[in-house]
C-alpha cells in the first residue's frame, strides 16, 4: 500500500511540475532543463525549515515556493535576451550550478550527506500525514492546471504563442517579451518549488542526488511524450514515465540488469515517440479527433 | 516665429542618422522628415540602406550616430517594443504572422495595452472579458478593412502569400500606431491585390497616419507616394515629390 501511495504521489507531483514547465516548453517554446533545480530549492527550503529550524512543513513549502519564484524572476531577467537553443543551454547551466551548490555549500545543505529528519506534513499520525500530503499534492496539481488553463486562454497566452513562433514579431507588435517570459518562468518555478517541498516531505530526507540534471531531462521527456502545448498531455506523460519503470518490476525484470533494461526501454520509447509521434500522446489524440470530425457520419 | 501646418504635421524627424555593419556603411548621415497624413517612399538600388532605415526607425537596430525626434521630442529607441510604445509599427519584406494562430487572433494579438497580458489579470480574469469583447470587435473591423474578414477563423499559415501581406498590414494597423513602416508592401503579390493594398494605404493616409514604404516598383511609388526619398550606398541622393524619380541623378543610381 505504501509502495502504491509512493508511486501515485510521485506521479501527481511530477504531473504538476510537468504542467507548469509546459507553459515554458509547449506554450512559449522555451526548452527548459531546470525544473528539478527549482524542485531542489523547494525541497532544501523545507528540509532546512523543518529539520534545522523546527518550523512546520507548510512554512518550508511557502519559503521554497517564494525562493523559487524570486530565483525564477532573476533567471528570467538574466535570460531575457536568450532564445531557444541559448535558453536551453542557460537552463542547463543553472541546473548544474544549483546541483554544484547543493553539493558544496555544506554549511546550508549539509553537502553530499544531505538533510535528514524532515518532519512529516502532519505530525499526529502517519496515516493523517499521508492523507494531508496527498491532498496537498492534488491541490497543487489543481492550482497548476488552473494557472495553465487561464494563461493559455488569456491575451497573455496569445503573447506566449507569438513568442514561441516569432519573438521579433511579438516585440514589433508592442508585446513586452521579457516580462511575459518572467511571468511564466516565475510561476512555473513556484509550482516546481512547492512540488519539491512536498516531495521532500514524502521522502523525509533530501540530498543533492535527488534533483539532478537527470530529473530535469526526465521532466522534459514527460512533457514531450505526453505532448507539449497540451493541458493534459504532460500529466499523462508524467503518469507514464513514473509508472512505466515500476510496471517493469512486475514483469520479472529484477536484479542488477533491471536498471539497465529500464534505461534502454526508456531511451527507445523516447526515440520512438519523437520519431513517430512528434506531438506526443496529445498530438495523436488531436489527430484522431480531427479525423473523426472530418469523416461524414454516413460514410 | 510661426509654424506652418506642414511643419506641425511632422511625426518623425531623423537628423544625420548613421548605421554601419562593420566596415559597410548602410546609412550615412541621413536626414529626413515623415509627416502625418503623407506617404513617403524610400527607393534605391539593392544595398542602398532602405531596409536598414526601417530597422533603425523601428528600434530593431540601434542608431550609431544622429538623432530621432518623434512629435518633436528626442527619443532613443532601444528595442522594437520601445518603438511600438512610441506609436511606430512595421511590416517585414517577408510577411511575418503567427502561422498557428487564426487570422483573427493575429490581429487581436496586435491590439495595444491589453490588461489580460499581465500575469494576475490573466490568472484571475480581471478586466479581461469586457476588454476582450471590445478588442474582438475592433480586430474584426480591421480584418474587414483589409478584406480578410472571411478568413477570420482560418489559421494564418493557410493564407496565401498576398493574404499574409494583408494580414501583416492589418496587424500593423491594429496596433493603433501613428507611423507605419512597410517593407515592400506590394512586392510578390498579384497585381489585383497590389491595387487593393494601394487603396488601403490611401485610406490609411487619409486617417492621418504617417506611412513610410520601401518600394522597388516606380509605378507604385508614382501612384501613391506624396514624398520620395532616394538612397544610394546609405546616402540620401535626392528627396521631394515623385517627379524626383525622373531626374538624371536618380536615374544614374539605378543604371550601374
Amino acid at each position: 500500500m505504501d509502495y502504491l501511495f509512493g508511486i501515485i504521489l510521485t506521479a501527481v507531483l511530477f504531473a504538476s511540475v510537468c504542467q507548469s514547465t509546459d507553459i515554458l516548453v509547449g506554450q512559449t517554446g522555451l526548452l527548459s532543463t531546470m525544473a528539478a533545480a527549482f524542485m531542489s530549492i523547494g525541497a532544501y527550503a523545507t528540509g532546512i525549515a523543518t529539520a534545522r529550524l523546527g518550523l512546520p512543513s507548510v512554512y518550508g513549502m511557502i519559503l521554497g515556493a517564494c525562493l523559487c519564484g524570486t530565483l525564477g524572476s532573476v533567471a528570467a531577467l538574466g535570460y531575457s535576451k536568450t532564445e531557444r537553443d541559448m535558453f536551453l543551454v542557460a537552463t542547463f547551466a543553472l541546473q548544474l550550478a544549483l546541483t554544484g551548490v547543493s553539493f558544496n555549500l555544506s554549511a546550508v545543505t549539509n553537502g553530499a550527506e544531505g538533510i535528514t529528519g524532515i518532519a512529516p506534513i502532519a505530525i499526529q499520525s502517519p496515516a493523517i500525514s499521508k492523507f494531508v500530503l496527498f491532498m496537498a499534492a492534488i491541490s497543487l496539481l489543481f492550482v497548476s492546471s488552473i494557472i495553465y488553463r487561464n494563461i493559455v486562454r488569456s491575451p497573455l497566452g496569445r503573447v506566449l504563442h507569438a513568442i514561441r513562433e516569432d519573438e521579433l514579431l511579438a516585440q514589433t507588435l508592442g508585446k513586452n517579451v521579457p516580462f511575459s517570459k518572467l511571468y511564466v518562468l516565475s510561476s512555473s518555478a513556484c509550482v516546481c518549488g512547492a512540488a519539491g517541498s512536498l516531495y521532500a516531505n514524502y521522502l523525509g530526507y533530501i540530498d543533492p542526488t535527488c534533483f539532478t540534471l537527470n530529473e530535469s531531462v526526465m521532466i522534459l521527456s514527460m512533457i514531450i511524450i505526453g505532448g507539449a502545448g497540451s493541458s493534459w498531455g504532460p500529466v499523462v506523460g508524467a503518469a507514464i514515465l513514473i509508472c512505466f519503470p515500476e510496471a517493469l518490476r512486475t514483469v520479472g525484470v529484477s536484479g542488477p540488469a533491471a536498471a539497465s533494461i529500464r534505461q534502454i526501454l526508456y531511451g527507445t520509447g523516447l526515440i520512438a515517440c519523437v520519431v513517430f509521434f512528434p506531438r506526443g500522446i496529445a498530438g495523436v489524440s488531436r489527430k484522431f479527433n480531427l479525423r473523426a470530425l472530418s469523416t461524414p457520419p454516413n460514410s | 516665429m510661426s509654424t506652418t501646418p506642414r511643419e506641425m504635421s511632422v511625426f518623425a524627424r531623423c537628423e544625420e542618422i548613421q548605421f554601419s555593419f562593420g566596415n559597410v556603411t548602410a546609412l550615412d548621415s541621413v536626414s529626413l522628415e515623415l509627416r502625418s497624413g503623407e506617404i513617403s517612399a524610400v527607393v534605391g538600388p539593392n544595398g542602398a540602406g532602405k531596409t536598414t532605415l526601417i530597422d533603425v526607425l523601428s528600434g530593431r537596430l540601434h542608431l550609431q550616430a544622429g538623432k530621432i525626434f518623434i512629435r518633436g521630442s528626442h527619443i532613443v529607441l532601444h528595442s522594437s517594443y520601445g518603438a511600438a510604445l512610441e506609436g511606430i509599427s512595421r511590416t517585414f519584406q517577408e510577411p511575418r504572422v503567427v502561422r498557428l494562430m487564426t487570422t483573427l487572433d493575429n490581429v487581436l494579438l496586435a491590439r495595444p495595452r491589453q490588461s489580460g497580458e499581465r500575469f494576475w489579470n490573466a490568472i484571475f480574469g480581471m478586466h479581461v472579458s469586457g476588454e476582450e469583447r471590445e478588442n474582438r470587435t475592433i480586430a474584426l473591423r480591421w480584418l474587414h478593412f483589409v478584406g480578410l474578414d472571411k478568413f477570420a477563423n482560418v489559421a494564418a499559415g493557410q493564407l496565401s502569400y498576398g493574404q499574409r501581406k494583408l494580414l501583416a498590414l492589418g496587424c500593423c494597423l491594429a496596433t493603433d500606431a501613428r507611423l507605419l513602416l512597410l517593407d515592400e508592401p506590394t512586392t510578390g503579390v498579384h497585381p489585383e491585390m497590389a491595387g487593393e493594398i494601394m487603396r488601403i494605404l490611401g485610406t490609411v493616409k487619409e486617417q492621418g497616419k504617417a506611412v513610410l514604404i520601401v518600394e522597388h516598383d516606380f509605378n507604385v511609388v508614382r501612384r501613391i507616394a506624396d514624398h520620395v526619398i532616394v538612397l544610394d550606398h546609405g546616402r540620401l541622393v535626392a528627396s521631394g515629390s515623385p517627379q524626383v524619380l525622373d531626374t538624371a541623378t536618380v536615374k544614374k543610381c539605378f543604371v550601374r
